[in-house]
């Protein structure tokens, strides 16, 4: 780890909403650093947090919400409390995000070529036509679109989805991003496509050299595309490894009780394994571990106290009381 | 009439399916903490009540005509002042909220007869039925209620219950589509498929079944009618086509206002007041319920 | 282009029942109307004899079908009959419309202009300012404003301008633009209370849509998002509603007109029903109706225009 250099730190990252039924706490806590050239996996069930977090780099939380405590680092300098007009600099040319449905995340009056423009001529001060065009034409190139200048002079609702998704990521990639935030890329599309998609975009990143976070709920991606994985529960990480020995040898209960759930390439399964239980209402701040109530090891302790992050071994850690205090599973 | 079009639009698509059965109750409890709907709710009893004890109210008779009283400014004998007659404004004004609230209110029970069954027979038997139904419900609704209720009134000529016909009659569309709207989605719903499975009869099945799940959006799009049948019969009163004189009605009262705009405005003013707050009642209380029932707005704040 | 001429076409040929039974609504006036109009146009103390002869002449002895046949047949010549009421008797109806046609439409052009002109920037400034004292504000002029009946708002207008300032003329008679400003406003008021209305929440859906998070996820000036982007997505179903307004007009404008003693049809309407004067009412509604029906029309097709997944349906 200690050889290469972070694009992002996050520490103690907590974003909350404040409706007026109460504040819901959307993400509590959350500490993640991605490195330079590398793909980092953000997994969990829906409603636990993942594209909050990608909005929460991005300063862009919806109203009522907003990042109550924390600290977010690019490359060394705080975005949270960053001069918004900073920020925006930020956006689109350092940290750059894919939308999960494309269908829905493009303007849907405006040519194809005319957003795209609006985003190379902002960032890269490019404003002479023929020179834009080029550009445009070249981005689209990029993620392999056969006939650039048509789809140039196209809407959204005339391109299919994998086109539009297509388009999205020369968007996010026009003005080459340190760090590439992917939101669910591939959940809007057709299966056939999903794949061409993540090629596209696994490719993409190698080439560029860029960073990319992927958020997905979808642990066969992550096997596939993403050097490290984080496991998110309730706003919270629970569990952060390389991807090869998060799968090999996961810790906390909730990663094993995903993978179980998750059927291994070849292996015949009846049926698949669900977790038991719901999530908790986020409405109410609970003290101990948010996973206790479906948790089958849950001990005294859990409900009591908030597990803290413990290194289990080199660059896996794990928020489990299971495994703080050198405790081993067999032990509580 | 557009923002009705709009609305009913938006009724429509409501989507009852999703399991949520809005009981009265619930739209109650819900309606007591929205500020438009206790305004609105405020104002119309008020009004009704005013208008109900017209009767007994130790007021002037509206009709009465004194010779030498004409166009006397407001004082503690007359409230409102006096009319080119020299008849009591004040009484005027309340017992044409009388004559108004009944027009509108058996104007919109008509109009809602209509509508539902025309548009549960629409939506519930499908096919041809609804066919030549839904033909008839675009005609009307193409044509805004005025224009059509200005056309029927103008031939059936002025009086009360030839107002009531021509509002009726222009006014029934809306409800009938809505009702349309809501026993097209409820056919498809699981208790109305078991009761027909039990071979219980059709039209058991729509009144039983079907209109007590669209109470909500009747009430809403009832309330509305309200303020909207009192714009119509109002503006028919003022053109001459509406109630006659000696009638009292506040379109009337205020077209023979117009006259003495310069010199006694009070002739006019306290009618139009009187007439916008009561239309100001319905609308915020169908405004109101509507943004209660509508689950999209649900969870945003404001 | 073709799937919009399709639509064009379809939506073109949809009309046409619609038109064929306004006319018979407006024919059946005829037979709802109480007194016999004949006694109008003859002479008076007329014997039975003298009434059966006049009768004949207008083909009021056949039957109702046939009837209606020759009233269409006249209508597609552009024949609204003759008028029976007593300071335009045996004018053509078609030449009074006309006369008046353009005064009406005068008035609901500016009026359209001044609602459109008044509630979209309203619309705009409620939405980007939700919640606000000013957004409760504009919220609370909408609901007075759709409160008033057309003709209290007139009046309203007339003391405030002419009776109290003594800016503007109380009557729309003497002609002159100083005289259409105040029924046009009238007009138009209760039409830019509804576009602020749509405006408002039109705006307020399209800013919480996914495409403007990904814009500004782009880095590009709030500015920009806002006024390019959601103004555009925002604006286009409200203008497509123009067409409907037209109808909105058309109602108002009889109100409208009669209060200001306007001379368009909405005032011909109302002296003709005073005098009894049918055929002329029965013209100029069925005008009315046709510019209704050609308004829902143009808000089809605007419709389909800007939003082409409308087309296939």
């Amino acid at each position: 780890m200690s050889g290469k250099k972070p694009v992002l730190e996050i520490r103690g990252l907590r974003t909350q909403f404040f409706l007026r039924e109460g504040i819901v706490t959307a993400l509590d806590g959350i500490d993640l650093t991605i490195y330079e050239n590398e793909s980092v996996g953000i997994v969990g069930e829906t409603g636990c947090g993942k594209s909050m977090t990608a909005y929460s780099i991005l300063r862009l939380v919806p109203h009522p919400g907003r990042i109550t405590a924390g600290s977010i680092k690019y490359k060394g300098s705080e975005l949270t409390t960053l001069d918004p007009d900073l920020m925006r600099s930020v956006r689109g040319t350092m940290i750059s995000m894919i939308f999960q449905d494309a269908s829905t995340a493009l303007d849907p009056v405006f040519k194809i070529g005319s957003q795209l423009g609006e985003v190379i001529s902002l960032h890269q001060n490019t404003y002479e036509k023929g020179e834009l065009e080029k550009k445009i034409v070249e981005v689209l190139e990029l993620v392999r679109i056969a006939a650039p200048k048509e789809v140039m002079r196209m809407y959204p609702h005339e391109l299919s989805g994998g086109m539009k998704q297509r388009v999205m990521i020369a968007l996010a990639l026009s003005c080459s991003p340190s760090l590439l935030i992917a939101d669910e890329p591939t959940t809007a599309l057709d299966v056939t496509i999903q794949g061409q998609i993540l090629k596209l975009l696994k490719g993409l990143v190698a080439k560029t050299g860029s960073s990319m976070m992927l958020i997905t709920h979808n642990l066969g991606i992550v096997a596939e595309t993403c050097d490290r994985v984080c496991v998110m529960y309730a706003g919270r990480i629970v569990e952060d490894a390389e991807t090869f020995e998060l799968f090999e040898h996961p810790k906390h209960p909730y990663t094993a009780g995903l993978l179980t759930a998750f059927p291994k390439l070849g292996e015949k399964k009846a049926e698949l394994s669900v977790i038991r239980g719901t999530v908790p209402d986020l409405m109410n701040p609970f003290k101990g571990c948010p996973f206790v109530d479906r948790c089958d090891n849950a001990m005294g302790i859990c409900s009591k106290q908030r597990p803290s992050r413990v290194e289990v071994s080199p660059g896996h850690f794990v928020s489990c009381h299971l495994w703080s205090g050198g405790e081993s599973p067999d032990g509580g | 009439m557009r923002l009705r079009k709009a609305l009913n639009d938006r009724l429509l698509t409501w989507k009852m399916a999703g399991g949520v059965r809005q009981t009265t109750a619930d739209i109650l409890e819900r309606g007591g903490r929205n500020l438009m709907v206790v305004i609105g709710f405020t104002i119309i009893v008020i009004i009704i009540s005013i208008a109900l004890l017209a009767p007994v109210l130790p007021i002037a008779d509206p009709t009465s005509i004194e010779s030498g009283q004409e166009l006397l400014p407001p004082s503690s004998e007359n409230w409102f002042g006096t009319d080119e007659n020299g008849r009591d404004v004040f009484s005027r004004v309340v017992w044409s909220a009388r004559v108004s609230l009944t027009v509108a209110t058996v104007a919109v029970v008509v109009s809602m007869i209509i509508g539902i069954v025309l548009g549960l027979t629409a939506g519930y038997f499908g096919g041809k039925v609804d066919y030549i139904i839904t033909g008839t419900i675009d005609l009307f609704w193409t044509f805004p209620p005025f224009l059509l209720a200005l056309t029927f009134a103008a031939a059936l000529g002025a009086g009360l219950t030839n107002v009531i016909l021509a509002i009726s009659i222009s006014y029934w569309a809306g409800f009938a589509r809505l009702m349309r709207g809501q026993a097209l989605s409820m056919r498809e719903r699981q208790f109305v498929e078991a009761s027909r499975a039990l071979g219980a009869r059709h039209w058991r099945l729509m009144f039983m079944h079907v209109l007590p799940n669209c109470i909500a959006p009747l009430i809403v799009w009832a309330s509305i009618g309200v303020a909207d049948a009192i714009v119509i019969e109002s503006s028919l009163s003022f053109l001459g086509v509406g109630t006659k004189p000696p009638t009292p009605s506040w379109g009337w009262m205020l077209s023979s206002g117009i006259l003495y705009l310069g010199n006694a405005p009070w002739t006019s003013t306290f009618p139009g007041i009187a007439m916008v707050s009561t239309i100001l009642g319905f609308n915020l209380l169908g405004d109101g319920l509507r943004d209660v029932l509508d689950p999209r707005m649900k969870g945003l704040r404001g | 282009m073709a799937d919009l001429v399709s639509y064009v076409i379809r939506k073109m040929l949809l009309a046409i029942p619609i038109i064929l039974l306004a006319t018979l609504i407006v024919f059946l006036m005829l037979y709802l109307t109480p007194g016999d109009p004949i006694i109008a146009l003859a002479p008076p103390h007329a014997s039975v004899v003298e009434l059966d002869a006049i009768r004949d002449k207008y083909g009021l002895n056949e039957p109702a079908y046939v009837q209606y046949g020759l009233f269409l047949w006249r209508l597609v010549h552009g024949d609204l009959g003759i008028s029976i009421g007593a300071a335009t008797r045996n004018l053509d109806v078609s030449d009074l419309i006309v006369q008046r046609l353009p005064r009406t439409l005068e008035l609901m052009g500016i009026g359209l202009a001044m609602s459109y002109s008044i509630g979209i920037p309203l619309g705009i400034f409620s939405a980007l300012r939700h919640n606000s004292l000013g957004d409760r504000g504009v919220m609370v002029f909408t609901l007075l404003a759709y409160a008033m009946p057309s003709f209290w708002l007139g009046i309203l207008l007339m003391l405030l301008f002419a009776v109290e300032l003594g800016w503007l003329d109380i009557a729309g008679t003497t002609g002159g633009f100083g005289s259409i400003i105040l029924p046009a406003m009238t007009l138009g008021i209760g039409n830019a209370a509804l576009t602020t209305r749509m405006m408002r929440s039109s705006m307020l859906e399209v800013i919480r849509q996914d495409y403007i998070t990904q814009l500004r996820s782009r880095g590009l000036p709030e500015r920009e998002i806002i006024y390019k982007h959601a103004l555009k997505n925002a604006i286009l179903p409200v203008i497509t509603v123009i067409g409907l307004d037209i109808g909105w007009f058309i109602g108002g404008s009889v109100v409208v007109e009669t209060v200001f003693s306007w001379p368009g049809i909405g005032m011909l309407i109302t002296t003709s029903i005073s005098n009894s004067d049918f055929p002329v009412v029965q013209g100029c509604i069925l005008v009315l109706a046709f510019f209704v029906i050609a308004g829902n029309l143009v808000a089809d097709i605007l419709y389909a225009y800007v939003d082409p997944r409308v087309r296939l349906g």
